[in-house]
């Protein structure tokens, strides 16, 4: 049967949508053809297609447009729960990896936090600023019963309205070396970076701790956040005391790259510096394929990732005793044992802080602080207004000045909402998105 | 045909770019009179987000996505099918991963992954002793194809209907989206052995593709 429809099918369904696409801004008749139109290519790129249009929302996003507020009929559409259960989930998923694929996403507690905080839940506002920092776990309401995300059946996927279903508890919790569950002290606490209930469940946290030396995890937050790459945050101007111990301080490489950055660049003055927050992350965390998302409370030697990633040889990394044979730096001064982080050290003079527009402290103690200070980057809010830029309206044209008015309108150092919904709003209004 | 309706339009955003990018005044070779100095100097900040749709309504051309497309579909069928029971769910298993990924239309592929999935969607409308077909869009599984024409044109319609919040027949293009689905069944019904469920199948088909590939809607 394809065989017989499939050649006169293709040819007719292009001409019927280039049909459709011609008549719609020309035309009034019966219906507001433009206005209704309008409120078509809001409704479906905002939500996906998620929004029938016979949901009495779409006729009140008519009634805007033929107010002349169009931005009115994008908060209609950006507040609605179709937009919760398709961007703000799709956003969520992509914030998994810096890849940004949601292809391959699965729901879990990292993506629930995310979606609880660009739409907010019956009892908490959205905040884009706590992102990184908010000390709580979000689990779905199914049929009163609190339940992870990660452990929803499709059918009860299918039924989540995210905007209401969601559960705030308060901490997070992951396990300990011995396969126990821990509540996660607030200090090390990362937002959605440091949620996950299981193995495979393709969290941040899973990405980002799972075998390796968390060097993955801070540069995972940093790129994911700002959207710049690991070489956009490298300096030389780096000292080799904050280059991690297992960096090979003997290699050629180490101080000047020959065909290649040098070493130092990326691991002494950008994402890998212990001073950039490997130390927040580097011995506290792990992610085991048995037990999953690991805290360990009590660091030891053979659980250092900041040793490297081979267990059998962090002790001799420690001694730095013969570099020749086990490659480390001896001049490094080892991730700081109470997690401290400094990004001014090396930042403040390269300019780096200035391009992130950072805003909050720029030393302290702890994955947590370190988030919360993040939260309030300048940078933070414009990459997010580029992500939207990319899923609703790919095809636009939005200068600096336009990505900096979006920003600051959300930015809540610069008086903004801190909802991902006025981003969604304003790009989507935007003159060359219309 | 997707892709080179992409391709004319990226085309057309290269050379519009082209036109206000490519003219620099500091390089140009103008006389003495017109010199540089003496053009009033223009301000345009350069675009640093989105493929630089310089028109308003060109910037919005952005494609639906995957789990965007099965909705979509959903809607169409006006929930009518289910994308985890039936054909519905066994083809969308397969083709899942071929489906657009990313709403760029310079860059999406897997729109013609969409036509099989609407055809698995349209087959559960056809099964059972009553099957929906008849039941929710009033074609009967008997009779031939040219004697049920009329109710294959309006289900169709409805189903465009719902993707074009009412355009399809309330809109000026009403007609030619008649005159399009009549020329289908028309054609459909020429072939002797075809029987109205192989014809709604078209239809449905046809409508359904169009409906949730929609670029800019």
């Amino acid at each position: 049967m394809v065989k017989v429809f499939k050649k006169n099918f293709s040819t007719l369904s292009v001409f019927i949508s280039f049909l459709f696409i011609l008549n719609h801004t020309v035309n009034v008749f019966a219906l507001d053809t433009v206005a209704t139109a309008k409120a078509l290519r809001l409704a479906n790129t905002i939500t996906g297609g998620y929004m029938p249009a016979s949901d009495p929302l779409f006729a009140q996003m008519v009634t805007k447009i033929q107010a002349g507020d169009m931005m009115g009929a994008a908060d209609i559409a950006a507040g609605s729960n179709y937009f919760a259960s398709y961007l703000a989930r799709r956003l969520a998923l992509q914030m998994q990896t810096p890849a940004l694929d949601a292809s391959n996403g699965k729901d879990n507690d990292a993506t629930a936090f995310v979606i609880a905080h660009f739409v907010g839940t019956a009892n908490t506002k959205p905040s884009i600023s706590t992102l990184w920092s908010e000390n709580a776990t979000y689990t779905v309401n199914v049929g009163g019963k609190a339940t992870h995300a990660a452990a929803l059946t499709r059918a009860q996927l299918a039924a989540v309205d995210w905007k209401v279903d969601l559960i705030r508890v308060n901490g997070q919790t992951a396990k300990d070396v011995n396969n126990n569950v821990v509540t996660i002290p607030a200090k090390h606490v990362g937002g959605y970076t440091t949620l996950s209930d299981r193995i495979d469940d393709n969290s941040f946290a899973m990405y980002g701790a799972e075998a390796g030396t968390n060097l993955r995890m801070i540069a995972g937050i940093w790129q994911i956040s700002t959207g710049l790459g690991i070489l956009d945050f490298s300096s030389s101007a780096a000292p080799n005391t904050v280059t991690p111990r297992f960096i090979p301080r003997n290699d050629p490489n180490f101080l000047k790259g020959q065909g290649q950055p040098a070493c130092i660049a990326c691991h002494g003055g950008g994402l890998a510096s212990i001073q950039h927050g490997y130390s927040t992350v580097a011995d506290v965390f792990d992610f085991d394929a048995q037990k999953g998302f690991l805290y360990i409370a009590n660091p030891t030697q053979a659980t250092r990732k900041s040793l490297g990633s081979d267990p059998k040889i962090r002790a001799a990394v420690e001694a730095c005793s013969d570099p020749n044979k086990i490659p480390c730096n001896p001049e490094s001064t080892g991730v700081d044992p109470n997690q401290a982080w400094d990004l001014g050290a090396v930042w403040s003079s390269t300019g780096m802080l200035t391009k992130l527009g950072w805003t909050g402290a720029t030393s302290g103690v702890g994955l947590n602080e370190f988030g919360a200070a993040l939260g309030t980057a300048k940078i933070v809010y414009e990459n997010l207004t580029k992500r939207v830029i990319y899923e609703i309206c790919p095809m636009g044209a939005f200068t600096q000045s336009d990505i900096t008015k979006i920003a600051r309108a959300t930015n809540p150092k610069t008086g903004g909402t801190d909802d991902l919904r006025t981003i969604v709003a304003m790009v989507a209004s935007h003159l060359s998105c219309k | 045909m997707l892709n080179n309706i992409y391709f004319k339009k990226t085309v057309g955003i290269i050379l519009l770019a082209g036109c206000s990018k490519g003219f620099n005044g500091s390089n140009s070779r103008l006389p003495s009179v017109m010199s540089p100095q003496k053009i009033p100097p223009v301000v345009q900040e350069p675009i640093v987000a989105g493929n630089g749709g310089l028109y308003s309504g060109f910037g919005a051309l952005s494609g639906p996505t995957a789990d965007g497309i099965v909705k979509r579909i959903q809607n169409g069928l006006e929930k009518n099918v289910n994308p985890m029971t039936g054909n519905f769910a066994t083809v969308l298993n397969q083709v899942r991963g071929n489906l657009p990924k990313t709403p760029d239309p310079t860059q999406a592929t897997g729109f013609d992954q969409v036509q099989l999935l609407v055809y698995a969607a349209c087959s559960d409308l056809t099964t059972g002793a009553t099957p929906l077909m008849q039941s929710k869009y009033s074609v009967p599984t008997t009779g031939t194809v040219a004697a049920n024409k009329a109710v294959l044109i309006a289900a169709g319609k409805k189903m465009l209907d719902q993707y074009t919040a009412g355009l399809a027949t309330q809109g000026n293009a009403a007609g030619q989206i008649n005159g399009a689905l009549g020329v289908l069944v028309d054609r459909i019904a020429s072939v002797a052995t075809n029987t109205t469920k192989m014809a709604f199948m078209g239809v449905c088909i046809a409508a359904n593709t169009a409906g949730s590939s929609m670029t800019g809607y």
